[in-house]
């Protein structure tokens, strides 16, 4: 490493910690992880997937408090937006990716295009949102990485396959980033949550958003000697 | 795409087949299966990417009086695999068995990983497999019966480091299979996953990195340290000829050797 890059990184270990809650249907479980935060001083990014945002767009940007969107299927919006984070030399110290929960389909019914566009909004938007985070915590070998997913990558049922096949691909990539990232000082972790036919409407509810934001605060909070790779919480 | 298949086409004295996909080297699990299935007298398609490796297969199999055609195409293009299953049910032939063997690993770090190679990692591993089992089922519901065979690795079952892409993909598939096994089971057509946990005595890894995959398996054991294709090739067959009453769905093969 030359100078140059040792005084950057050393820079960034003194940047203002931020948190990103990135994803679909996050309002509710980013409300909730506010609170958490605040505990440790970090500001809180909450960014929602929006198609059309091929570069970071702000809502709202309050103190403590950005509201962006931006789409998470595109690698050049998913890096502009970290991009956007170093800019205001804010370091992610903890990032939750919630992917969009898909429809149940019968089996036989699922078309290439469809599994084709779940494929975009689970597994390869986990990818672009992980590796652009990654790339920032691996410069000062600190953070937290939770993927948010469900019961479903283990137990696949019908009418919900083609969800659950990719819940089981982002399970898979969680468990090999944590054997190459924790090493580095990393937590990487996948949270499983109870898959019901509702169970995207009870995620919005305030009682099962605090639950799971309790889950992820205490999966950032545990001490590197006693790491969990995955959460059940069905 | 609609996957349908015109089942009033069979006629009463159908000839049968089995379709091989994801054949490439002769000393490879697909080629191994080709010449397994063959042995048996059933008609087999060989269906791959490199038509000059198809023919080699074809020409070993023909030689031993085994019946064959032969098939290029592109496993992960929807149009390319329903045109197979058209061609084939067209011909009035009925499917006992489609073996799915598309994919193979390729590390890579994480961080340098581009969205390219996980895009076409995943196409490989998860999106080929989901095209012909989806093509296979329509079929197989028709017929009323059917094998279905997926090859799987290691990394189906677990996420290695520096296998990220390949690990999403693979996982993805064997979840897709454990729900459609659960689907399809009591329709009479047996559906199963077969982990090969080790490292392959076949032309892929002897001919890595001209020749260095062949150094690596013999610093490793050696031929008993490595799974031996026409083995493997065995216990293929054997799920396919299980009783109904006592279906195999996952089956993981590894060398004695092998630490796991």
């Amino acid at each position: 490493m030359n100078l140059l890059n040792a005084i950057k990184t050393l820079q960034m270990k003194y940047y203002q910690g931020c948190a990103v809650v990135i994803g679909s249907d996050i309002a509710a479980l980013s409300h909730m992880m506010r609170d958490k935060i605040k505990q440790d001083s970090l500001i809180l990014y909450q960014v929602s997937h929006d198609d059309t945002a091929k570069q970071p767009r702000i809502k709202n940007g309050l103190a403590d408090f950005i509201d962006v969107q931006v789409d998470t299927t595109s690698a050049d919006a998913v890096n502009a937006l970290f991009a956007l984070l170093s800019s205001k030399k804010h370091q992610p110290k903890f990032v939750i990716f919630s992917p969009e929960a898909n429809d149940s389909i019968p089996t036989l019914s699922i078309t290439p295009t469809q599994i084709e566009s779940s494929w975009k909004m689970t597994g390869y938007s986990a990818f672009l949102v992980a590796q652009a985070a990654l790339t920032q915590m691996q410069k000062v070998k600190e953070g937290t990485f939770l993927f948010l997913g469900s019961a479903l990558a283990t137990q696949p049922v019908t009418p919900w396959l083609a969800s659950s096949a990719m819940q089981a691909g982002v399970r898979a990539l969680a468990q090999s980033l944590a054997r190459e990232f924790n090493p580095q000082g990393i937590h990487v972790a996948y949270i499983a949550l109870a898959h019901d036919a509702e169970s995207k409407q009870a995620e919005k509810s305030t009682g099962l958003a605090m639950a799971i934001a309790n889950s992820c605060w205490h999966a950032h909070k545990q001490s590197k000697q006693t790491w969990a790779q995955e959460f059940s919480t069905f | 795409m609609a996957w349908s298949i015109m089942s009033e086409n069979l006629n009463s004295t159908p000839q049968h087949c089995a379709v091989v996909v994801g054949v490439g080297a002769s000393k490879g699990i697909g080629g191994a299966v080709c010449r397994r299935i063959a042995k048996e007298g059933l008609l087999v398609y060989i269906v791959g990417r490199t038509a000059s490796k198809l023919q080699l297969v074809a020409d070993e199999i023909t030689a031993t009086g085994g019946k064959v055609i032969v098939r290029t195409l592109d496993s992960s293009k929807p149009e390319q695999v329903s045109a197979l299953f058209q061609e084939i049910t067209d011909k009035n032939l009925v499917i006992d068995l489609v073996v799915h063997n598309v994919g193979s690993n390729m590390p890579s770090r994480f961080l340098t990983t581009s969205p390219r190679f996980l895009e076409q990692m995943w196409r490989a591993t998860f999106f080929s497999g989901f095209l012909f089992g989806q093509a296979s089922l329509a079929v197989f519901l028709a017929q009323q019966h059917g094998t279905l065979l997926f090859t799987g690795a290691s990394g189906s079952m677990r996420g290695k480091p520096f296998f990220a892409a390949f690990t999403t993909g693979k996982s993805a598939l064997r979840n897709y299979i454990q729900g459609i096994v659960r689907e399809f089971n009591a329709s009479n057509i047996h559906i199963a996953h077969i982990v090969i946990d080790g490292m392959v005595d076949g032309d892929r890894v002897n001919q890595f990195g001209y020749g260095l995959g062949r150094i690596i398996r013999l610093y490793r054991g050696g031929e008993k340290a490595s799974l031996n294709v026409d083995d493997i090739a065995d216990n293929y067959w054997q799920l396919h000829k299980q009783p109904k009453d006592l279906w195999t769905h996952e089956l993981d093969l590894r060398p004695f050797l092998e630490k796991f």
